[in-house]
């Protein structure tokens, strides 16, 4: 990490979610390669040796089982939640049971934790408010993450932008808080509406300390349009790290990269289908 | 860099000019008349003429290069040769240095290196002269025989092959070229826009592959697995006849020119283009078989406004679960949409839109909604059992409505709602969001146009990781949600296959429930009244597909198309609607960029945007109420059939 801006080159592992603008083919290659614990251990590591950062995890079998399988220190960002699979277990078990799922064989520490932070937040939890629902969330998933050397947590696109969308000062305010507060750690937000979430939180001001979005020159996932979103960037101080930098493979990654650099972006997110099978692409992205 | 070129409709630029747009650069095509085929998204038109020096000035303002690719081919005039060659480029060129232009790039011919010369040859020769003394930086290309995409030389070729029982050759046909493919020489070109060390310099620009004019005939014709005998007319005879038919025609079938590029030798030397434009150059074997080894990149994304409606909007969100908050995010981002009530008969759903921020005043029933919010639309999101009812009571209070998908649980009900589409009071749409995938857009686009021909076959599938055990709620109950996987995923991928290919006349299915009482699996086949064939596919319980996956594979006269969420891929034999021959990838970042919010994808808000147009006084939206009963009419049917063990069933009308 270079200085109090936020990363400047992180490993995405959203691939293995399933979640890319790569062919299904190329992605269910990527997913065959990496998605094991020991395989992804030895891509985390090798994804250090090549410069990044630290990584971005979403809570999976396959990263809780790399993340307990490590022999040396990985800075991990938290990308939570795994939202194809929150969306999955409560419908298969309920809410509550999908809650209790991302509790197996969690510490007692972590019960307790939980504990305070449901209590602390009982209200929001009658109401429904996502600002304070939010932190629950936070806490199942990390404890199903297990990750020992937290740099930061990040709230996932879908629910970023929901709350964007309903005008949710609160929450963006309030998570900002309790990540900082609670783990010690940086917070922020990943969207899919760039230049939608800079400006809200510039006219809110609430600065989390980072915020994650496309930003290619190809304009793609740039919303509402590139135009603007180049101009909420160049207004934001909020630290930016650029994703999408090959527009769905458009665009070459060191190019991408590049490009993004150049308008703005602190940092980058590479994806692990962004790459080659040994990473040696991150050499190149390197400041 | 900005780039004039000329020549813009020709064979060579329209495809150097998706070249250069691939390549970042911004073009503005000078033509003679009106260009429908530039979208002015991305080129811009400058309709003048080659003599106007003025106009020329003012096309090229900011243009840091001029590609000049205008000529006059096929006339036997010298003075007509000599006015678009040789007067038009001195304009041109004079133009270029009014507006400061720094590289004019010249594309010549290899007649202009023959030892005998016609009109074409000879003009061209003489403009190279002018554009090497006008004092602009300048590099001047001089193509060999072009080919490429099955348009041009190739196209000309293939069409006598094919169609004439004996193929006349000019001379022996033993004279040698060397065929260049078009992307090689928009490559050429490409380089030639930045690199400094080809200023001042003409190149003779020749494929790999040198063959004899016999042979490359053969080679032509095995490809396209014919057979003809060749008439060989001697080459005085040839010239002869171009000369004698030069007095009768003004532009006649052969002129002295093309009887000159088949017998007299052009000096010509590959050496310094390989050593100056040093990538890959496409072999005659891959040119012919539509490939090449410089395809242009993709199109930049257009910025395309997406449709809003003329006024501002009241709307309501009947239905609080999921899709109402998916609804009524997208639409709380619309500028000039007011939400103005939350409806559900449970109180304790509204919590969810107020707990993400949305304030409207709730309602516990739809009547008091229509009553007290007056909303001009209503989004209903409700477990599709209750659609028709909810339907026919706004329809009826002069309210617009849009109806999450399916459009009901049974026909029975998705008829009533077509029938009060019909009447035509309110607009009424049913939401198949996947109409919206700009992939799916672009490939509709052009299966409309005529890209693929005569449809001959087409497979589709649909497929999600979602049901691995008994499920909960209204979605695994038959009675509310009207079936399974089909139901409440796939009709999407019916929606697409109704709006892409048609509805079908008759389908035959199987199913299996392999968590409940609904259908997690069903495979099936939707037949149309010509006879041509649809599979389809689908099931959510299937391991590796996080998010949901559809694949339209259509194979028509003129090719193949794959659709999937993010890309559509044309193979085609003949350049058509637009599309070259040979094959054309699109992914979504190629595509024009309409929504202005994303959600799970983009289009939910250009949905609901398209929609509310309508509402407000625009067009009728793809999604109208009667595409939605065609699916609920095919969906009945493939349940029908998988009920009765897979046997055929007619598709109601």
């Amino acid at each position: 990490m270079n200085g109090n801006g936020g990363p400047r080159l992180l490993l995405s592992t959203e691939a293995l979610l399933g979640i890319t603008r790569h062919s299904r083919e190329h992605t269910l290659e990527v997913k065959r390669r990496f998605d094991s614990g020991a395989a992804l251990a030895a891509a985390l590591g090798t994804a250090l040796d090549r410069g990044v950062d630290g990584v971005l995890l979403t809570p999976s079998t396959s990263s809780r089982e790399a993340l307990s399988g490590l022999t040396r220190r990985v800075p991990v960002w938290a990308l939570v939640p795994n939202v194809p699979q929150f969306a999955r277990d409560s419908s298969e078990l309920g809410l509550p049971g999908a809650a209790l799922k991302r509790l197996r064989g969690a510490a007692p520490g972590t019960f307790l934790r939980l504990g305070l932070t449901g209590a602390s937040h009982a209200l929001d939890v009658l109401k429904n408010d996502t600002a304070g629902m939010a932190p629950i969330l936070i806490e199942l998933e990390l404890a199903s993450l297990g990750a020992p050397h937290l740099e930061g947590v990040l709230m996932a696109a879908t629910l970023t932008d929901l709350a964007l969308a309903g005008g949710h000062r609160r929450f963006f305010a309030h998570v900002t808080d309790f990540v900082r507060s609670r783990y010690g750690v940086r917070a922020g937000f990943e969207t899919h509406n760039l230049g939608h979430l800079l400006r809200a939180l510039r006219e809110w001001k609430v600065a989390p300390d980072l915020v994650v979005g496309p930003l290619n020159r190809r304009g793609f996932m740039m919303k509402p349009d590139a135009e603007s979103t180049l101009r909420e960037l160049g207004a934001s101080r909020i630290p930016v790290i650029a994703k999408e930098l090959t527009a769905g493979g458009a665009i070459d990654l060191a190019e991408g990269a590049a490009w993004a650099r150049a308008h703005g972006a602190r940092g980058i997110v590479a994806d692990l289908a962004d790459l080659d099978p040994d990473l040696n692409g991150l050499a190149a992205l390197r400041v | 860099m900005k780039v004039l070129v000329t020549g813009a409709t020709g064979f060579i630029g329209r495809r150097l000019i998706r070249h250069l747009l691939g390549a970042g650069h911004s073009v503005v095509a000078a033509v003679r008349r009106p260009a429908p085929e530039f979208d002015p998204a991305h080129v811009t038109v400058a309709e003048l003429r080659l003599d106007d020096r003025d106009a020329l000035a003012r096309a090229m303002a900011g243009c840091g290069a001029v590609i000049h690719l205008a000529v006059a081919t096929g006339t036997t005039s010298e003075r007509e040769a000599y006015e678009v060659n040789v007067v038009a480029t001195e304009h041109l060129l004079a133009a270029a240095r009014q507006a400061g232009v720094g590289r004019f790039l010249f594309a010549s011919t290899i007649s202009a290196t023959r030892e005998r010369m016609g009109p074409y040859g000879r003009t061209k020769r003489i403009a190279e002269e002018r554009v090497a003394a006008s004092g602009i930086p300048w590099c001047t290309l001089r193509p060999s025989l072009v080919y490429g995409g099955r348009e041009g030389l190739v196209a000309n070729l293939s069409a006598y092959l094919r169609g004439l029982p004996v193929i006349p050759v000019m001379g022996d046909g033993s004279i040698e070229l060397d065929p260049i493919h078009v992307d090689d020489v928009c490559a050429a070109f490409l380089t030639a826009l930045t690199e400094d060390r080809v200023l001042g310099r003409a190149y003779d620009l020749l494929g790999p592959d040198r063959v004899t004019f016999n042979q490359f005939l053969d080679r032509l014709a095995a490809g396209l697995g014919v057979r003809r005998p060749y008439l060989h007319i001697p080459g005085p005879v040839a010239l002869m006849m171009a000369r004698v038919l030069a007095l009768v025609f003004k532009r006649p079938p052969i002129t002295e020119d093309n009887v000159l590029g088949m017998i007299s030798p052009a000096r010509v030397d590959r050496g310094p283009a390989v050593r100056d434009f040093p990538f890959r150059w496409t072999t005659l074997d891959q040119g012919l078989l539509g490939r090449s080894a410089h395809p242009p990149a993709p199109l930049p994304a257009a910025s395309v406004t997406r449709p809003a409606p003329a006024r501002p909007l009241r709307v309501a969100i009947v239905g609080l679960g999921k899709m109402g908050m998916v609804h009524g995010s997208v639409l709380g981002m619309m500028p000039d949409v007011e939400l103005v009530g939350f409806i559900d008969r449970l109180p304790g759903m509204a919590k969810t839109l107020y707990g993400m921020g949305h304030r409207a005043p709730f309602f516990a029933s739809l009547e008091d909604a229509l009553r007290l919010a007056r909303p001009d639309a209503v989004w209903i999101c409700t477990p599709p059992d209750s659609h028709a009812a909810l339907t026919e009571l706004a329809a009826r209070a002069g309210v617009a409505v849009f109806v999450e998908k399916p459009l009901a649980h049974r026909l029975e009900d998705a008829l009533r709602i077509e029938t009060l589409a019909r009447e035509g009071t309110v607009p009424i749409a049913c939401g198949y969001a996947q109409l919206y995938f700009p992939a799916f857009s672009a490939a509709r686009e052009a299966l409309e146009a005529g890209a693929l021909g005569a449809l001959h076959r087409v497979r589709s599938s649909m497929f999600l990781s979602q049901v691995f055990g008994p499920q909960k709620g209204w979605i695994s109950d038959p009675a509310r949600s009207g079936g399974g996987v089909v139901a409440n995923l796939s009709s999407h991928l019916l929606a697409q296959l109704r709006a892409a290919f048609g509805q079908p006349v008759r389908v035959r299915a199987t199913w299996k429930k392999l968590h409940g009482a609904v259908e997690d699996e069903l495979s099936g086949v939707l037949t149309r009244a010509d006879g041509v064939e649809i599979g389809f596919e689908s099931s959510w319980s299937v391991p590796d597909y996080p998010i949901s996956s559809t694949v339209i594979e259509a194979e028509g006269e003129n090719g193949t198309l794959r659709i999937t969420n993010d890309t559509c891929t044309f193979d085609l034999r003949e350049a058509r609607a637009g599309l070259p021959a040979g094959s054309t990838l699109r992914r979504a970042a190629d595509l024009p960029a309409r929504a202005t919010f994303e959600l799970n994808g983009e289009f939910y808000d250009l949905e609901d945007a398209e929609f509310l147009a309508w509402v407000a006084g625009g067009p009728k939206p793809r999604i109208e109420a009667g595409l939605g009963a065609d699916v609920q009419r095919t969906m009945t049917a493939l349940y029908a059939s998988a009920a009765a063990g897979g046997g055929e069933v007619e598709v109601s009308r």
